[in-house]
């Protein structure tokens, strides 16, 4: 390297001098230090919260506040005291920026550093990627029993209420409201809506109790004067939401519909955790799988479901197989046997089993649940829009590797080539 | 080596010979390598041929496996080794015992075989640790059957992680007692108890059971039910509500399908022409597998079920068979055809008593009576019917019998500690040797002894493992015992060559201790009964484990990474030791403490290198499995820790913020957030990796966790001492660089 | 020479980075918002639907058979009753009005009586059955039944519009147009409602029934309530706390035939349906009131089921017992001693 060379390469890295501070590795240290401190109590709280639970505290969020957990040695003193902990983005976002700095500030582009520059420019892929991912990917479920086919699909968290108009028999008309606009004193109009929908209160999660008829309903459910909330006269107590992995979150709406001459009437809906077609298990509480409201000539459906999304394709369960080891309850193989219609009237035939999902359009669909006896199978549906960022990552850490391995090889070798080795 | 003197050249060679031998060759008269080499002995006709008996295939928990195999892990369960003692607390070998349990329980049921140590679980049967020892045959136990049962359900209710050690002990008597009586019914299955016989004469079936007096051996019993369902399948009109013979044919189905939960491995089996090839119970060679759960039957329609039965049988074979077939594809929810499914299979389809229960009978003869070419001639047979019915899967049964005799894993421990006493005695020798510049050599000759003989246990400990992988068929690394093995052998492998280039005996005691103390944890991880409930390490795996390619990639990268972040941390614990040592001797350790700074420092690239690999190649597989390249699972979380742990090693030593000194204390942590990753993970009980629970591990890791926060206060305690002596800092500084 | 290209590349990467991290920063705002979209028809029970007209105002109750229930809002109050009742099988008008006739004061209509009560009436491009009755008797509450019946398919739509006599009159128009408005749709899953029982009225006394057969009840069966469909109700239990339930019913018309009748009553006492090869398993000839007839025998676990089918003058006659199967046993001779004591009035 001439010393012009050098001189213009360092005036490049001039240009970024403002950002030295940012690029300390005395900052890296920190940094690392703290994430150290932060996926270790992220995971034990994984006990008490579950992973959701976590994730939305400590790797989700800027900062988390945790306590001493109490049943450990000195904890029914130490479990008041709040910790803030540096949360996911907070430190992922400063270890970016921190990378970032030091590649523009510090890092020298020689054959020797070649390989430290790729690992480095692949961790920064890897955090991003994780940051876009955690912001952006939706995990659903699809349910479907044996020769049935289904098109849509449920989102594992978050309810939606929809109105479903079925009076056309060629088509129907979904009005979806997300979860995040049911606010309690929420008036919500829609241009397909010929009502007004008044918010009276919704939860995630609620305790709901059959009272005996003729009891009158006291607190949530006062108001409802229609539909199941009145024929089984379901009395509900709101529950805070439940994280762990093996959660039941029935969520609850009360909703007025109104229009222009007044109140139609006061409905409750709950969603079902595992679908809303459970429901039709319970003959009193079948209804919420589908509630008719009529109104103006027009039979409508009312619904608080998992959020749903409809594919412009089909998945139709041709047969399942459930295999133990004989003699053991070990599985080995879940598999189901499907076929995928899509809209231009092609079909294709394609096995998911484990480690072998089916990717379609965008979207993965891993086998996830099975019933052998009652022939239905769960797929977990993901879309994850930076699938690939990973593997790019993979790919620059793995060059880098290769690099800087090789290096310290060739370097190893002419080292003693040139040098008898030394013994003891 | 050139410079020894002859004596120290005897010594070496002895040395060398010593180690061979107890890696390689018989203790005594027992199994040896030779046994690999060796074809079997024949049997002699003056004794059972206990030596095929022990090779005659079965298949218990999903794989096929030697009768030597079943022997040797229900006897690791029940007494955590892989003998029993008679009554005298004499050995009896595991062969020897599974014999008399299966042939002449009357006598096993006399052998010491179940372990109890526990002093409150003693008292519940009356006895004490002091006096009546802690080994108790069945025989003993019986009285405390209905006792022991009771208090163990009680335990039963109480959460896993809230059990305390009388819950898990009795709990674990009681799960031994079960399978010992389970295993004693393998071959023949449990007789009807003597109050229900009085209703059974008057059904008429009485004089269908197997009678001592009369009948040669049970087959006897067997050809007479054959010859009733024979009889049912020739008239389906006997299919009717309270029709005598078919009545019978009820009660024998059911007596037999319960008999089928009365097994603890499959001895007969497949059938030539089952393409699943599926092992049988003496229960289901007779009758088939119930498609559900007994208690099933009772939302069964008799009417319904008379019908379909009668329908099925009045159908040809072959046809019969299809409509079996479809009935049970799609009727899943239907009780009624399906239990007639197996009573249509009972009665048409199994029309013989397969020939391989009549030779265990005659086996059994045999043995009681003594007889020696009739047991070694059935031995012969059985074997060849069984290694030709089971096809390929029988192919590694002999490699697996001298395998189980020569335990690579515990002859491999004991030479690790000979070697570390060699190691340390290296140490010894080199510091007289610098105040007496005498012994120089013979420090020498220990450390090139050591060496050489950690290459040869390393031969010991990877036929070990590469045993493993050739008998399952699988890479190393499938659950968390063999984790351990292969990070005890990761950390010997790369002590091995580093003491090759830097032969100080540092490497190689080190190796030899991780190496000794992981399979320690091995060894007390095949005992745990929530990891191992079969005694057998070799188990089957998970559907979504199932992977050779990512068991082999992803796995074994992030075990190497464990076991490199381990030896750099106990290099760190060397660093220690050879400061304190130096502090307390006065000597100058100075370039010492750089080598093993730059050793460690070496070690951590390897072990950043692999378990970041592993952590992203987890990833992948994640992705490939649930969709997801990382989210945040509490193993997942263990194996980034240790990357971010051993990022934060090397960027404290390129920037300079940390020097030997500190980088030892920081290899040190690094112990603990292996041993978090390893095993802390699992306790939490959480996530798609807890593959095991384990609360008895609980105290082991935190006492380790202590004494690594010890070491690492002993480390800085000279620079304490320094600092307020006002003396200059006598550690080196290392060069550091971006 | 190689190392400057590599500088360029580095710069390159440098700006390419600086471009990411800036375009990253912002849209990671989600939007929530109401959406509508059309899918492909899911929902297979029936579609009911109605345009209200202005005063009409929904009953809360709904409940029982009814699809719908409404009132008339008038100065004084709510008035009148309007329902929607769906049928699965297919009904008689006669029958239908045979429901209310009663009620208020018409006795047992027939088809003779009918006839001038009924006229057809076509509303926009559907034709109904059209009933209107007007109190008789003492009570005189001046109350009005009009009665709409629609045929579709095997469907029966019933609307009852029951009130005082001028609000018929006055809301007649909106009534029309009501039906007009309704949208009528048979669903693929079968409708839950039943066939209604109307409101309490006397039993009625054979004798009062033209073409109704007497018959003889053993003495220790318990009368239960009977309608117009139901002729005869009985209770039987035993001191285990077993019942069986007994009735005559009659229907016009052969009801759908009786592998339809045998399979109904096979899923009453939850056995699976049978076909046609295999009816003959169920069913055995008997004789009622010297005519040939039917016999229905099953039974499952614990349900028993016996039931004769008489098929006389166009007309279905079941005499059904069914309940415990233990009981049923005990009471099938009274069952057949029944059956032997039915007879007809001669015409």
């Amino acid at each position: 390297m001439s010393s012009t060379d050098h001189k213009d390469s360092y005036k490049a890295r001039n240009a970024f001098f403002w950002l030295a501070p940012l690029a300390s590795v005395r900052l890296t240290l920190v940094l690392l230090s703290l994430s150290m401190i932060l996926v270790f109590v992220a995971t034990l709280e994984q006990v008490r919260i579950g992973i959701r639970g976590a994730l939305s505290e400590y790797f989700e969020s800027l900062v988390g506040i945790w306590h001493y957990p109490e049943q450990f040695w000195g904890g029914e003193f130490l479990h008041h005291i709040p910790l803030p902990i540096p949360g996911g983005y907070l430190l992922g976002g400063l270890l970016i920026l921190n990378l970032v700095a030091a590649f523009l500030t510090r890092f020298q582009w020689t054959f020797k550093k070649v390989g430290i520059q790729l690992i480095h420019l692949g961790i920064i892929a890897l955090l991003v990627g994780q940051l876009v991912t955690q912001a952006t990917q939706e995990e659903s479920r699809m349910q479907i029993n044996k020769g049935e086919s289904v098109n849509y699909l449920e989102r594992f968290h978050g309810v939606e209420l929809a109105l479903i108009d079925v009076t056309d028999p060629e088509r129907e008309t979904v009005v979806a409201i997300p979860q995040e606009l049911l606010e309690e004193g929420q008036r919500l109009r829609h241009d397909s809506l010929p009502f007004d929908l008044i918010v009276k209160s919704f939860g995630v999660n609620c305790d709901f109790n059959v009272s005996p008829s003729g009891s009158t309903r006291e607190g949530l459910t006062e108001e409802v004067d229609r539909g199941v909330g009145l024929t089984a006269n379901l009395a509900i107590t709101d529950k805070e939401e439940d994280f762990s992995s093996d959660a039941m979150n029935f969520g609850y709406l009360v909703f007025e519909l109104t229009h222009k001459d007044g109140s139609l009437g006061t409905w409750l809906s709950l969603s079902h955790p595992a679908g809303n077609h459970w429901w039709k298990e319970s003959e009193k509480l079948a209804d919420f799988a589908f509630q008719p409201i009529r109104h103006e000539g027009r039979l409508w459906g009312a619904s608080l479901r998992p959020k749903r999304e409809y594919l412009p394709y089909s998945i139709e369960l041709l047969g399942i197989e459930n295999e133990f080891y004989q003699g053991t309850e070990i599985p080995f193989n879940f598999e189901s046997d499907v076929v995928l219609n899509m809209d231009d009237n092609q079909t294709r035939r394609a096995l998911v089993y484990m480690n072998t999902p089916l990717r379609h359009d965008g979207k993965t669909f891993y086998q996830y649940q099975m019933n052998n006896a009652a022939d239905y199978t769960v797929f977990q549906v993901i879309r994850n829009p930076s699938w690939l960022v990973p593997y790019l990552a993979c790919i620059i850490i793995s060059i880098g590797l290769l690099w800087q391995f090789l290096w310290h090889l060739v370097a190893f070798l002419q080292k003693n080539s040139s040098k008898s080795p030394k013994g003891a | 080596m050139n410079k020894m003197t002859i004596g120290q050249r005897i010594v070496f060679l002895g040395l060398l010979l010593l180690g061979g031998y107890i890696c390689l060759l018989p203790f005594g008269r027992g199994p040896s390598f030779l046994d690999f080499l060796k074809d079997e002995p024949p049997p002699s006709p003056e004794g059972f041929d206990l030596e095929g008996f022990s090779r005659i295939p079965v298949l218990r928990g999903g794989r096929v496996k030697p009768l030597d195999s079943v022997a040797r892990n229900t006897l690791l369960v029940l007494r955590n080794k892989r003998t029993a003692l008679d009554a005298e607390e004499k050995k009896v070998s595991s062969i020897d015992w599974l014999a008399q349990v299966l042939f002449e329980p009357e006598r096993a049921d006399q052998l010491k075989t179940f372990l109890i140590d526990h002093d409150q679980l003693l008292g519940l049967i009356g006895k004490k640790l002091a006096e009546d020892g802690k080994h108790y045959s069945y025989s003993q136990l019986e009285p405390f059957l209905s006792q022991i049962e009771t208090t163990a359900r009680e335990a039963g209710k109480t959460e896993q992680e809230k059990r305390d050690s009388f819950d898990q002990n009795v709990l674990d008597l009681y799960r031994g007692l079960l399978l010992y009586r389970k295993l004693k019914h393998t071959l023949a299955p449990p007789p009807v108890p003597p109050d229900s016989m009085e209703s059974l004469r008057e059904m008429g079936v009485e004089q269908y059971f197997f009678d001592p007096q009369n009948d040669p051996d049970r087959t006897a019993e067997y050809r007479r039910f054959k010859e009733l369902t024979q009889s049912v399948s020739a008239d389906p009109a006997k299919i009717r509500m309270g029709g005598p013979d078919f009545s019978k044919v009820v009660f024998f189905v059911d007596h037999y399908s319960r008999a089928n939960l009365w097994s603890e491995f499959f001895p007969v089996p497949p059938q030539a022409g089952d393409l699943k090839r599926k092992w049988l119970t003496v229960g289901q060679s007779l009758v088939g597998e119930e498609p559900l759960e007994s208690s099933e039957k009772r939302k069964m329609d008799p009417v319904v079920f008379m019908d379909t039965l009668r329908e099925l049988i009045e159908l040809p074979t072959d046809q019969l068979k299809n409509r079996i077939a479809s009935i049970r594809a799609n009727q899943k929810m239907n009780p009624t055809a399906l239990f007639a499914t197996q009573y249509a299979e009972a009665i048409k389809l199994r029309t013989e008593v397969d020939p391989v229960l009549g030779l265990y009978e005659n086996l059994g003869i045999a043995y009681r009576t003594k007889d020696f070419t009739g047991f070694n001639n059935t031995v012969a047979e059985l074997r060849e019917i069984g290694v030709e019915r089971a096809g390929e899967e029988a192919s590694t049964l002999s490699f697996e019998k001298a395998y189980n005799g020569f335990e690579p894993f515990y002859r491999s421990s004991i030479a690790y500690v000979f070697i570390l006493f060699i190691a340390c005695a290296s140490w010894l020798f080199s510091t007289t040797s610098s105040s007496t510049q005498k012994n120089g050599g013979t420090a020498a000759m220990l450390r090139d002894s050591a060496f050489y003989l950690t290459a040869i246990v390393l031969l010991t400990h990877t036929f070990g493992l590469a045993g493993r992988m050739y008998i399952e068929g699988r890479p190393p690394v499938t659950n968390l015992y063999s984790s351990a093995l292969f990070i005890g052998w990761g950390s010997v492998l790369l002590c091995l060559a580093t003491e090759k280039f830097l032969r100080l005996g540092i490497a190689s005691s080190m190796g030899s201790l991780i190496g000794f103390g992981s399979l320690v944890i091995a060894h007390n991880l095949s005992l745990d009964s929530s990891l191992n409930p079969s005694g057998d390490t070799m188990e089957m795996m998970r559907a979504v484990l199932d992977s050779n390619f990512w068991l082999a990639t992803h796995v074994v990268a992030i075990t190497i990474g464990y076991s490199t972040t381990f030896l750099a941390g106990f290099l760190g614990i060397a660093f220690v030791c050879v400061h304190l040592f130096g502090s307390i001797s006065g000597k100058k350790t100075r370039k010492l403490d750089r080598t093993l700074g730059s050793m460690i420092y070496g070690i951590t690239c390897f072990s950043l290198f692999f378990s970041l690999v592993g952590t992203v190649l987890g990833g992948i597989w994640a992705d490939q499995s649930w969709g997801r390249f990382w989210g945040w699972d509490a193993k997942e979380n263990g194996a980034l820790l240790i990357v971010i742990w051993n990022a934060i090693l090397l960027h404290a030593r390129w920037s300079g913020i940390a020097r030997v000194r500190g980088i030892a204390a920081i290899a040190i942590f690094g112990n603990v957030v292996t041993a978090w990753s390893w095993f802390g993970t699992n306790m939490l009980g959480v996530g798609l990796h807890s593959y095991g629970f384990m609360d008895k591990a609980f105290n082991p890791l935190m006492w380790f966790i202590v004494s690594q926060l010890f070491f690492i206060a002993v480390v800085y305690l000279p620079a304490l001492v320094t600092r307020f002596s006002g003396r200059n800092n006598q550690f080196p500084q290392s060069p550091t660089k971006a | 020479m190689i190392l400057f290209r590599f500088s360029i590349f580095a710069q390159g990467l440098r700006v390419a980075l600086t471009a990411l991290i800036l375009s990253c920063t912002p849209s990671c705002s989600e939007n929530h918002a109401i959406e509508a979209y059309p899918i492909e028809p899911e929902y297979e029970g029936p579609v009911v639907a109605w345009d209200l007209p202005e005063n009409w105002a929904e009953n809360p109750d709904l409940s029982g058979p009814m699809a719908g229930s409404f009132h008339i809002k008038t100065e004084e109050g709510p008035k009148g009753r309007i329902g929607v009742m769906p049928f699965r099988e297919s009904v008689s008008i006669l029958e239908v009005a045979n429901m209310f006739a009663r009620e208020i004061g018409y006795g047992i209509l027939t088809e003779r009586s009918l006839a001038p009560l009924l006229e057809r009436k076509t509303l926009g491009d559907r034709v109904f059955e059209w009933v209107r009755m007007e109190e008789r008797g003492g009570t005189g509450t001046g109350r009005s039944i009009l009665l709409a019946l629609f045929r579709q398919d095997s469907e029966t739509w019933l609307f009852p519009f029951i009130a005082e006599k001028e609000l018929v009159e006055t809301e007649l128009e909106n009534f029309s147009a009501f039906l007009e408005s309704t949208v009528l749709r048979p669903g693929k899953a079968t409708i839950q409602a039943r066939p209604p029982e109307p409101a309490p009225s006397p039993p009625p006394s054979p004798a009062e029934l033209e073409g109704v057969p007497s018959w003889d009840v053993p003495s220790h069966w318990v009368t239960g309530k009977s309608s117009s469909m139901r002729l005869a109700s009985h209770k039987v239990y035993d001191e285990e706390g077993n019942e069986i339930d007994f009735s005559i019913t009659s229907f016009p018309g052969d009801v759908g035939g009786l592998l339809a009748n045998v399979n109904r009553w096979l899923g009453q006492i939850g056995l699976p349906p049978t076909d046609q090869e295999n009816l003959p398993n169920f069913v055995s000839r008997v004789e009622v009131a010297g005519l040939p007839a039917q016999l229905v025998e099953a039974s499952s676990e614990d349900q028993a089921l016996y039931a004769a089918i008489l098929f006389k003058d166009d007309r279905s006659w079941f005499f059904k017992m069914t309940g415990s199967a233990s009981l049923a046993a005990k009471e099938k001779e009274g069952f057949l001693h029944l059956l032997d004591s039915v007879s007809f009035p001669k015409p």
